[in-house]
């Protein structure tokens, strides 16, 4: 028998006494924490991420957010700055912009440029988020192969686009709002805030591997109905 | 390190007892973290009813644990990840070096993982000629001074910043600083460095879901994230119980476990990972192990009273709860899991002989149980496992508990107990006998074969009528933090 079967049928050895016969456990209708109603999910996410140490920055549409993070590049004084693709800003327009303004652009997302070496020097990845979680101030970022992992990792810096439609309420909301089947075929990440630690006598340092600065750039006005 | 016998404890715990230093840095991180908590609960309406919900879950969860695992095994299966359950840690430790000899591995980078401490892994690495870096900033103090963590969840919190800032000048050669953020930049530098060239990561697992298939990592650094996405080889070790029903099952144990650990609404990172790189993608490793182990657990399974000590989700709120834990610190309990959980769960994990004496490591104040965020009911196992190991079938501690004369005493009070009046005249007689010894409204060294009691423990004299010193009766749920801290 291989190991996995011995250890199944100690399983079912130690349960025979006292199984329930169906599985016990119906959740309660409120077991959902509700959603806080009427509260402003744009307002209430900006509260959270800049709790946990992220900078938001609003912008009013797309253009805006190029501005924006033009704008960004030049006062955190971002040399280089990678680009994953299929973010919602036009990236053609965006990196035009950023290197005009002498900043090095190096766009990834094809499996032909080795992330880990692309991004060792790179001060700023720029990326895009799928949700955001409003109460905890959680961006949800899905896997992609045009969206390496290492983008929202290695660089220092992290940018993260963020369509303000896309703000849920509650951390519930948004594992329904990605599902069962997304998460089978894809690798997410959700990140509350820059990298930090309490290792050393319970004191928070921010950036200990991950990046030391999250800036959000959330686009648009409008906030969308709870999922 | 692994537990060694019940003389090993008590020479460490009396040391340990001793060192008042160590008492005030635990002192000091548990208040600082009943503080963090007693605000993330009370901003957060539901706490109370998810801990009930997640742990539903968890009963659930074990009750069909087989079909569980049997599931997690397929889907993960069907998207590459080689999945080996292990029946024991020697098992699981030989599987994991072969898998990096195998691949030519010279460098492992870790995320913390309580599991690869319990299967003392980095030595079995070494062994190999293998370098075992551990990434998380308290686990990479601790290896530098090739010392165990103390602590699940804050492996250095038995050092001051001070004892950190001298080891990294004496170790990494860099200047003397006591300031956190400066010797947390000295950790990022050395460690950035490994992750790159590594060729293996290994974690640890929070969750797994059945129904996906996905494993779930939870953490602050972002140094789980390096070792499961820069390294060609992923390898994820965890106990059987980590295994959960679904996908949405997950945000109630998300809501609470932070809060719990750390204060935190959320951890920097929560990591959903389901398998290597597919197609097209141009990062992640390209080959992923899970060792999913038994070591214990299904012994722990099989006594309904210690299956729930499979719901732990290794928070380690109990820790710095307990009284005990506060006073010897993590290193006393020779385990990789102290405090109050490593209290129930060593004894099955690593045996009675080397660790059944754990159990009697315990004021049974349960203070563990209210914070548990899953309300597991650690003072009832504690003392179930110290009546299975002195009365129980099977296997019983190997020392004997208390001399004769002492269980004469006992027996005799347990009849004298039945009679009210009895009781009464005898209270009153032993407190004036106790008169004479007692300082400061406390006896500290008794003659004869009492003096045995008093060696490890201060009593407070007894007054007439016959009770004193009982804990005063706490508050209501919302005060619990202070209480805690104060106790
Ligand atoms: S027993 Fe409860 S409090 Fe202790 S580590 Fe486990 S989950 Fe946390």
């Amino acid at each position: 028998m291989s190991a996995f079967h011995n250890i199944v049928s100690r399983i079912r050895a130690g349960l025979s006494n006292d199984r329930a016969p169906e599985p016990r456990v119906t959740l309660p209708e409120d077991a959902q924490i509700s959603a806080i109603a009427g509260r402003d999910l744009r307002a209430q996410f900006i509260a959270a991420l800049t709790g946990v140490g992220g900078k938001a920055i609003e912008a009013a549409d797309e253009t805006s957010a190029v501005d924006k993070i033009a704008e960004l590049v030049q006062t955190a004084g971002l040399r280089s700055a990678a680009l994953g693709e299929g973010i919602t800003v036009d990236a053609e327009a965006l990196a035009q912009r950023l290197s005009r303004d002498g900043c090095r652009i190096a766009r990834v997302g094809n499996s032909a440029v080795n992330p880990g070496d692309a991004l060792s020097a790179i001060d700023a990845g720029i990326v895009e988020a799928d949700y955001a979680i409003a109460p905890t101030g959680t961006l949800v970022l899905i896997g992609q192969p045009t969206r390496p992992r290492s983008l929202s990792l290695l660089p220092p810096t992290n940018v993260v686009l963020l369509r303000a439609s896309r703000i849920l309420p509650e951390l519930a909301a948004a594992l329904r709002a990605v599902g069962p089947q997304t998460i089978a075929a894809h690798p997410m990440v959700m990140v509350t805030g820059p990298s930090r630690t309490a290792d050393i006598e319970k004191r928070i340092v921010i950036g200990v591997h991950g990046p030391k600065e999250l800036y959000v750039v959330i686009i648009g006005e409008r906030c969308c109905r709870p999922v | 390190m692994l537990p060694s016998g019940p003389d090993a404890f008590y020479a460490a715990s009396n040391r340990a007892a001793a060192d008042t230093e160590l008492n005030r840095k635990l002192e000091n991180a548990s208040a600082r973290h009943f503080e963090h908590l007693a605000v993330a609960k009370k901003e957060f309406a539901a706490y109370e009813s998810e801990r009930d919900v997640a742990r539903r879950i968890k009963e659930d969860s074990i009750q069909r644990l087989d079909q569980l695992l049997a599931e997690l095994k397929d889907r993960l299966e069907q998207r590459g990840v080689k999945v080996f359950f292990a029946q024991d840690a020697a098992a699981a430790r030989d599987y994991i070096v072969k898998v990096a000899q195998t691949a030519g591995v010279k460098r492992v980078v870790k995320g913390k993982s309580m599991a690869t401490e319990e299967i003392a892994l980095n030595p079995a690495l070494e062994q190999a000629g293998i370098e075992a870096v551990e990434t998380d900033l308290g686990e990479y103090i601790v290896q530098l001074r090739r010392e165990p963590p103390s602590h699940i969840i804050t492996p250095a919190i038995h050092l001051s910043k001070e004892d950190i800032g001298q080891l990294f000048a004496q170790k990494l050669g860099v200047g003397y600083t006591a300031d956190p953020s400066a010797l947390t930049a000295v950790a990022r530098e050395r460690l950035r460095d490994k992750f790159l060239n590594a060729e293996m990561g290994i974690t640890g697992v929070n969750f797994a879901v059945a129904e996906t298939g996905t494993l779930v990592i939870v953490e602050n650094e972002g140094n789980g994230r390096f070792c499961t996405t820069t390294p060609g080889i992923h390898v994820a070790v965890m106990g059987i119980e980590k295994v959960i029903p679904k996908f949405e099952d997950l945000s109630h144990f998300l809501e609470i476990l932070a809060r719990t650990a750390t204060g935190q609404r959320l951890t920097a990172y929560t990591s959903f990972l389901n398998g290597p790189r597919r197609e097209g993608d141009s990062d992640g490793p390209r080959e992923m192990h899970l060792v999913v182990l038994d070591n214990g657990r299904t012994r722990m399974l099989a006594d309904p009273v210690l299956r729930e000590a499979l719901y732990c989700l290794r928070c380690g709120a109990c820790l710095n709860a307990c009284p005990v834990y506060r006073h010897i610190g993590g290193h006393a309990y020779q385990s990789a899991y102290p405090g109050p959980i490593g209290a129930i769960v060593s004894p099955s994990l690593f045996g009675t002989a080397a660790a059944g004496h754990l159990p009697f490591a315990s004021t049974l104040c349960g203070a563990c149980k209210e914070v548990c965020p899953v309300r597991i009911d650690i003072p009832r196992i504690l003392l179930h496992l110290r009546w299975k190991m002195t009365e129980g079938e099977g296997e019983k501690v190997a020392w004997p508990l208390a001399p004769a004369r002492v269980r004469a005493a006992a027996g005799l009070f347990a009849r004298a107990a039945r009679y009210p009046a009895l009781m009464r005249i005898a209270g009153r007689m032993g407190a004036l006998m106790l008169k004479p010894f007692a300082r400061d409204g406390y006896l500290r060294r008794m003659p004869g074969p009492f003096s045995a009691w008093t060696r490890v423990r201060d009593f407070p004299a007894p007054v007439a009528d016959g009770v004193d010193g009982a804990r005063p009766d706490g508050g209501s749920q919302g005060e619990e933090a202070s209480r805690i801290s104060k106790l």
